[in-house]
């Protein structure tokens, strides 16, 4: 893991894993078009995530999470988002590959899943059809081949009668099993990294339980990285292995998952988990996170969070903010981070 | 779908009874009746007493109008003063051609429309979605009198092209197997009298599809831009999916839905256009049919023209809402 800075440039080489990274990310930042304006939304963001693991970036609506995941498979045209820095996918540059040769990783080795399981599917189209459609993009299975496959992957995700679900039309099913065959359909191709943007969080919290289970068995069981993009702290506590905190498109903390939210050292992290129920005391009140996160339009030098922070002094507003190391895995963007 | 079918057809028996009761009122304020206005000048009062009471023109309204509803229960729609003859049977002689012509121009303005839009919407904010705003603007602006007009005054007069009045050349035609003269010229194999009749339907079907244009293709844009932006959209983008395929399989289907909505709205704007695109024509459909009765304020002929019309939109509606079922499985589950 590591977090870009100006004092020391990311090289992907203080990764804390030995493995070759599935994707990196360095010094990742992302413009949006506004006719001949563009609004930078991500401002140098460096990560990796190893071969099976599973990492957790969290932050506010507006934080940018859910642009650095559509980002890596270039969802945006061109035209809408602007990449800059290098995302790198087992060592191949994603942002220099031509668009048919993005095309066939997309589905392929990397898949995702989206938020909205009520409306990420076809309404007008059977469920084993839109799981098929991709099969047919990315395998030379035969048809019968193709109709086995789908009923592996739904009995995979844990429908009891996979046959009879995928000739079922989304609006036929709840919105856990909606997501279940989301799942099933990210991986029809066995890929090697998994998008997760927020997938439960239009859920139920037994679904969302029950969602995020089917999730790490299958990574346990293919082998699979998992990007999970998240708010939901508790979520993230309890399945993330390394965690990225961002706010207002800057990458404030990163590091193992015991470091980030066990012990977190930047002020951001801090009232984020203050935030979050059932860390409370018992008797003190809940806090929530004074004003709110500023626009990408009214972005100033130094630290964006020093506006809310309660550690914040003259030095916060005037330098770029150093990333801190805090351990060889764990870093935090902040002047003050305790540890 | 029987259900929605029983239901539509029931759903029809007050609105005949509404819009029967007010031509028949709207007639009635009308100056003038149709024993004065058939007659010739030089006819005496009696006469024409005698007649208003041949007609029962002479008893009061609503005994006229109850009459009338009796007939119709035995599907007898009375006989038109001016014509002698069977309302029914004038109806059925007229009726294919006022349909034929709605088929080729509702077709035409599908054709050309529904692509239209799409193109303005896979290239929003470039040239040729400018050039497709200008086209639908001008449709919807141009009253199809008028564009029917200066159609016959440039195909016609000018470039003497098309014919300007009339379904086949005096003296032409094929056996009634469908009613529909292009149809039937084929069936008979006669493939000049099925050209000859594709130039008589031109200008008329023209004009009606012009009027169309506009509103299916600025729906279909909207539609297509709406349905671009839907979720799923993304998800068979990171399937890896290629942009034409998206359109084709997952675009397009749901961007029927309110097109075939627009379309069904448009199918009145059809039928009333197409009244006076016949007159302009003299297109032998119920149009003009419709015209003349109305002009002798012939009771019988009118009510009669009139409710065929009611019929022919609850008909096409009803194909609309069938096609929704179709296209849309939400529309399906529930057994209604």
């Amino acid at each position: 893991m590591t977090l870009s800075s100006d004092t020391r440039p990311a090289d992907g080489t203080i990764a804390g894993q030995n493995a070759a990274p599935v994707l990196s990310a360095r010094n990742l930042s992302l413009y949006i078009r506004e006719g001949r304006n563009r609004i930078r939304i991500v401002s140098d963001v460096s990560f990796e995530i190893a071969a099976g693991e599973f990492f957790a970036l969290v932050g506010e609506s507006g934080s940018g999470k859910t642009m650095i995941a559509r980002s890596i498979m270039r969802l945006l045209p061109a035209s809408m988002l602007e990449i800059e820095g290098d995302l790198e996918f087992c060592g191949k540059s994603l942002t220099s590959l031509p668009e048919n040769r993005m095309r066939a990783l997309r589905g392929g080795a990397i898949s995702m899943i989206f938020q909205e399981p009520m409306t990420s599917l076809d309404p007008l189209m059977p469920v084993g059809r839109q799981i098929e459609e991709t099969l047919e993009l990315h395998s030379d299975l035969n048809r019968r081949q193709r109709a086995e496959r789908i009923e592996t992957l739904l009995t995979d995700v844990r429908f009891a009668e996979p046959a009879k679900v995928a000739a079922m039309f989304p609006h036929e099913l709840s919105g856990g099993m909606r997501q279940r065959a989301m799942i099933a359909m990210a991986l029809a191709n066995n890929p090697q990294l998994l998008i997760a943007d927020e997938p439960t969080t239009a859920l139920d919290v037994t679904i969302q339980r029950e969602v995020m289970e089917i999730i790490q068995r299958l990574r346990r069981k293919y082998g699979l990285s998992v990007l999970f993009i998240s708010h939901d702290l508790s979520l993230v506590h309890q399945y993330a292995e390394r965690v990225g905190v961002l706010y207002g498109g800057v990458l404030m903390e990163a590091g193992p998952e015991r470091d980030v939210i066990g012990r977190s050292a930047h002020p951001y992290t801090q009232a984020l988990l203050n935030c979050a129920p059932g860390r409370r005391v018992a008797g003190e009140r809940r806090r929530g996170i004074g004003g709110t996160v500023p626009s990408p339009r009214d972005w100033a030098p130094g630290c964006r969070f020093r506006d809310r922070c309660e550690r914040a002094d003259a030095a916060c507003a005037n330098s770029e903010i150093p990333v801190k190391d805090l351990s060889p895995e764990w870093r935090a963007k902040c002047l003050r981070p305790t540890e | 779908m029987l259900h929605l079918i029983t239901t539509r057809l029931l759903g029809a028996i007050p609105v005949l009874l509404l819009v029967t009761m007010a031509i028949f009122g709207l007639l009635r304020l009308a100056p003038g009746d149709a024993a004065e206005l058939l007659l010739p000048d030089d006819a005496t009062e009696e006469q024409i007493a005698e007649t208003r009471e041949a007609w029962g023109l002479d008893r009061p309204i609503w005994a006229q109008y109850g009459q009338f509803i009796g007939n119709l229960a035995r599907f007898d729609l009375g006989e038109s003063y001016r014509y002698r003859a069977p309302v029914f049977e004038l109806i059925g002689e007229r009726l294919p051609a006022t349909l034929e012509l709605s088929f080729y121009a509702l077709v035409m303005a599908i054709v050309i429309a529904v692509p239209l839009g799409m193109i303005a919407a896979l290239n929003k904010g470039k040239i040729i979605d400018a050039i497709v705003s200008v086209i639908s603007i001008s449709g919807v602006s141009a009253p199809s009198f008028w564009v029917g007009i200066l159609l016959v005054l440039f195909f016609s007069g000018y470039l003497n092209l098309f014919p300007s009045s009339g379904r086949l050349p005096y003296g032409v035609s094929v056996p009634s197997v469908t009613g529909f003269v292009t149809f039937d010229a084929l069936i008979a194999g006669s493939f000049d009298t099925f050209l000859q009749a594709l130039k008589y339907l031109a200008l008329p079907a023209l004009t009606l599809t012009l009027a169309m244009i506009g509103i299916i293709s600025r729906i279909t844009r909207a539609a297509v831009i709406d349905a671009g932006q839907e979720e799923h959209v993304f998800t068979a983008v990171a399937k890896g999916m290629k942009r034409g395929t998206i359109v084709r399989r997952h675009l397009m289907p749901n961007a029927a839905i309110p097109i075939v909505t627009i379309i069904g709205l448009e199918l009145g704007a059809l039928i009333s256009g197409s009244i006076i695109v016949e007159v302009v024509f003299s297109w032998p459909g119920i149009g003009t049919l419709l015209f003349q009765a109305i002009s002798v304020r012939d009771m019988p002929l009118t009510t009669g023209a009139v409710a065929s019309y009611t019929i022919l939109f609850i008909a096409l509606n009803l194909l609309i809402d069938i096609f929704y079922v179709l296209i849309d499985p939400r529309l399906r589950g529930h057994k209604a």
